[in-house]
């Protein structure tokens, strides 16, 4: 049972200096090297390739209501889907959660005025803009056909805009690199007093080990990609076996970054959903510790496996065991994961606004979608399954059900302290539970498509499928609907959402210290830590003494 | 002795960190801290290739032992010993301003960007053109006879122009980074109590010079 | 947190180098180590000759990374950064390579070199003009 004080969820009035107000003018946006404003530009961004990549996959699912083709044809088909990976995962779920809420919570969270080094932060975001920029244009030049994974020797032949598209995912893994060297640099260097490793929120945890996932692995796609574009422009050799190549070279080069890259998708992810969790439970974390060094063990464990995703390529079979076996260890920290989170839960005083009700969706869609990655890492299971629609709805169970879903309850969580709104809770849960409905008739349908053995990329199927694709897309439909009841939720609020207090939900971590929205250098003074950060004692965020 | 320290300098503009700084030992350290971490991304890249260098040298090892004979073994000794007296002068570059030693620092910073110069010089004007006549290139542009014996000869030249022209691409990056500092030595950024930015670019440079320590050997040596 | 302020000033640094004859002794080493690299390339040491090179190599690598990169001194994270990223790129290299070698354990057609053209490409490779390329694929339709 909570004993903190009544926290106050609204203010009478704005506050008269935040960082939205700190300065004026284009330019003071456009040179900004304040992480708050930075996050900002990346969270519309993020948000406007989330409707673009979006709008690819209604128009794949319409394609797909019904057999025969009605709309587009093969190879239109085949940009499409390519496109809807491309944008989805290149320009809005990598950098979405790190980038957008990352940037603005972490020196917030940790207690320093900003990150380790402003500039750069504001340099990877027009890394990002660029790499952007770039993709666009090769979308409108030449779309690409080749499935977002670039396998060769196809994507060495065909006639589209490969070099464009892969130049431009090179771009955008700099802004990765560089925000991961920023996020390290400041957890190591910019703790303040009393603020030692494990008296940090999860979610910084999960960023540090999110971090680490990036640097290690993005460098590997980016000689990937370099490699690709001189095979294409020189014919070095090395992945077209008519020069001698090996395409399973490239998709272990390929892979060894793709596989790690889902990670840094779901962790920071987790650490929103600790985050929530504990501030609407109203209690610590059960196994703090535990969690906080499973993001890290993930983060570990998860250079291990990528050979799971090429058991048919023609792998050598003693490989693919390896990673077989291999694949199954990197459940273990994940369901630790989930155990203590549950155990968080029991018994704790339940709020359940919005941002709860995305986290309590998160755990049933994040379980099913991280169960069902099980028989596609068995191998002998994977035979059957490897390409199917049951690959395609696993990943969305975990990467949509998983990431999205949690993104946007963290955009809830978060949204008074970005914004100094309220939003309205009817509008914002409606939304969650619509949503649910949809991603659940999409994609649960193709867990169902993939067994009776519908593969994936096809553009037409036999009549045998027909029930389960309309069904699906139906959901698609439900889908877009939920989407836009979130955005409405948002804009309302901005237009005439309750102005909120400095910690309108009784939050324990350092930003529900600040005002709402925070000053430009986040804290008055530096902070002094001396609270566990779930305290729902003792913490500074409830009791109102900031040491 | 030469580990006196200078007195400072007139023109000196004197340091002060950044707001979220609290004391420049931080600044110092947590750049070279970002910047290791940024060498792992760098050491990570390129070791991608060597890792295609190590898998196709397994599948072809005649190629590779006749291929590399192309190569002059002079000239990439040569540009080795001209990398290593760089990342030497880049140190003492260093050195020199932690002893406020201003004329001595831009002296050898102009040497480093000289030496990386004739690196460049030495590869573009007198490596890569002969390759270019005789047609040893990668396979889009492969016209050579000599190596008809071997399987796959343009495979050692694709693998040859990408890891030698990406160093090459960082040695160019890094001759705008030396020249950078050179710009800030002249308007007396750089001194005793600020040197960090030279700690950085030397950092980079170093790098630079052990990846092609490696490549020496693997390209024009290893038969 | 690891704070060494022995300096009182937060603005400015007050470090001293260290001598000069360090860096010359590495310069020196690094100069002599060159030469003996060229000089062992003229032998054959068989399946030791690469090996050998890469261990000379690793000595001189060695070197800059300890005295010019300062890691003998600084230590701590700049060390753990670097050896991390060794280490994830041995974790790269080892089953990448060891699946080429086993390809063709189980199924000997699998493993090795394919022979593979593809009509007319690259012309300069296959020592084939236009014209035996057109004859190539003439003669796969045939095949068909």
């Amino acid at each position: 049972m909570s004993t903190a004080p009544h926290i106050a969820t609204e203010a009478p009035e704005f506050p008269k200096e935040h960082y939205l107000n700190a300065s004026k003018g284009f330019k003071s946006w456009a040179l900004t090297v304040d992480h708050k404003r930075i996050g900002l530009m990346y969270l519309v961004s993020a948000l406007t390739f989330f409707l673009v990549g979006g709008l690819f996959a209604l128009l794949v699912r319409l394609e797909l209501f019904l057999p025969g083709g009605q709309f587009f044809d093969q190879k239109t088909y085949n940009q499409l889907f390519t496109l809807h990976g491309v944008v989805m995962v290149f320009l809005f779920i990598i950098p979405a959660i790190p980038a957008a809420l990352g940037n603005f919570f972490l020196p917030l969270q940790l207690g320093a005025k900003d990150v380790a080094f402003p500039k750069l932060n504001l340099m990877s975001f027009y890394i990002y803009a660029i790499g952007a920029i770039i993709a666009i244009a090769a979308m409108v030049v030449g779309a690409v056909d080749t499935g977002w994974t670039f396998y060769t020797p196809y994507s060495l032949t065909t006639n589209t805009a490969v070099v464009g598209t892969v130049f431009a995912a090179f771009v955008l893994g700099f802004s990765s690199i560089l925000t991961g060297v920023n996020f390290i640099v400041t957890i190591h260097k910019l703790r303040p007093p009393g603020m030692t490793w494990f008296r940090m929120p999860l979610f910084l945890w999960a960023l540090y080990s999110t971090s680490v996932i990036q640097l290690l692995s993005t460098p590997v796609l980016a000689i990937t990609l370099l490699l690709l574009i001189a095979e294409r422009l020189l014919g070095v050799g090395v992945f077209d076996p008519a020069l001698g190549g090996d395409p399973v070279l490239f998709q272990h080069f390929f892979w060894f970054y793709s596989h790690p890259a889902v990670y840094i998708m779901i962790v920071p992810a987790f650490g929103v959903i600790s985050e929530i969790i504990a501030t609407f439970s109203r209690r610590e974390v059960f196994g703090y510790k535990f969690v906080a060094l499973s993001s890290v063990a993930i983060a570990v464990i998860g250079f291990f496996v990528w050979g799971h995703h090429m058991f048919v390529s023609g792998q050598s079979e003693f490989a693919g065991m390896v990673f077989s076996f291999l694949t199954f260890f990197v459940a273990i920290p994940t369901a630790v994961k989930i155990f203590n989170w549950t155990a968080t839960l029991y018994k704790g005083d339940i709020q359940l606004r919005t941002p709860m009700v995305y986290a309590l969706i998160f755990l049933v869609q994040f379980t099913i979608g991280g169960l069902t990655g099980l028989p596609l890492g068995a191998l002998g299971t994977n035979v059957a399954l490897h390409d199917t629609y049951y690959v395609v709805a696993h990943f969305h169970y975990v990467m949509m059900g998983g990431v999205v879903f949690a993104f946007v309850g963290g955009l809830h969580y978060w949204w008074p302290k970005i914004t100094g709104r309220m939003y309205n809770e009817k509008i914002g849960t409606f939304a969650a539970l619509t949503l649910f409905l949809g991603f659940n008739i999409t994609f649960f349908t193709q867990f169902l498509l993939g067994f009776k053995g519908m593969p994936r990329r096809y553009y037409d199927f036999d009549q045998n499928f027909a029930g389960l694709h309309g069904f699906s897309s139906v959901g698609s439909w439900i889908l877009g609907i939920g989407f836009l009841i979130a955005l409405y939720c948002f804009i309302q609020s901005l237009r005439n959402g309750p102005i909120a207090s400095k910690n309108p939900w009784g939050g324990t971590t350092l930003e529900w210290t600040t005002q709402s929205p925070p000053i430009a250098h986040n804290f008055v003074d530096t902070p002094t830590v001396t609270t566990d950060p779930y305290d729902h004692e003792n913490s500074p965020a409830l009791t109102g003494r900031v040491a | 002795m030469s580990q006196q320290v200078a007195v400072s300098p007139d023109k000196v503009i004197r340091h002060r960190v950044g707001h979220h700084w609290p004391h420049v030992e931080l600044e110092l350290s947590g750049a070279k801290l970002g910047f290791w971490i940024f060498l792992c991304t760098e050491l990570l890249m390129f070791g991608g290739l060597f890792v295609a260098y190590t898998y196709f040298r397994s599948l072809y090892p005649e190629t590779f032992s006749e291929a590399h004979k192309t190569l002059s073994i002079p000239l990439g000794t040569l540009n080795t010993g001209v990398l290593i007296v760089s990342s030497f002068t880049v140190v003492m570059a260093i050195r020199s301003a932690m002893l406020n030693q201003r004329k001595a620092m831009l002296g050898y910073l102009y040497a480093t960007l000289l030496l990386a110069a004739a690196f460049m010089v030495i590869k573009l004007g007198f490596e890569w053109p002969p390759k270019f006549a005789k047609g040893t290139l990668p396979a889009a542009f492969y016209t050579y006879d000599g190596l008809a014996h071997v399987p796959k000869p343009h495979l050692f030249y694709g693998l040859y122009f990408v890891m030698t022209g990406l160093h090459g691409l960082h040695v160019v990056i890094g001759m705008g980074l030396i020249s950078w500092l050179i710009y800030l030595g002249h308007k007396g950024v750089l001194y005793r109590g600020y040197y960090t930015p030279i700690e950085i670019v030397g950092l980079y440079w170093h790098f630079v010079d052990l990846i092609w320590i490696y490549l020496l050997p693997l390209f024009y040596l290893a038969g | 947190m690891a704070q060494h302020h022995h300096n009182d000033n937060p603005h400015e640094l007050d470090h001293d180098p260290l001598p000069a004859k360090v860096y010359v002794g590495v310069l020196a080493s690094l100069g002599l180590l060159t030469f003996i690299t060229v000089w062992i390339a003229q032998f054959d040491f068989g399946v030791w000759t690469v090996p050998i090179a890469m261990l000379v190599a690793t000595i001189k690598a060695s070197l800059v990374i300890m005295y010019f990169m300062n890691l003998k001194q600084d230590g701590g994270m700049n060390a753990v950064a670097f050896f991390a990223g060794l280490f994830f790129l041995v974790i790269f290299a080892i089953p990448t390579l060891w699946d080429r070698e086993t390809r063709d354990v189980l199924d000997p057609d699998r493993g090795g070199v394919v022979e593979h053209t593809r009509a007319g490409f690259p012309p300069q490779v296959n020592g084939t003009a236009p014209a035996a390329a057109e004859k190539a694929e003439a003669k796969e339709v045939a095949a068909e």
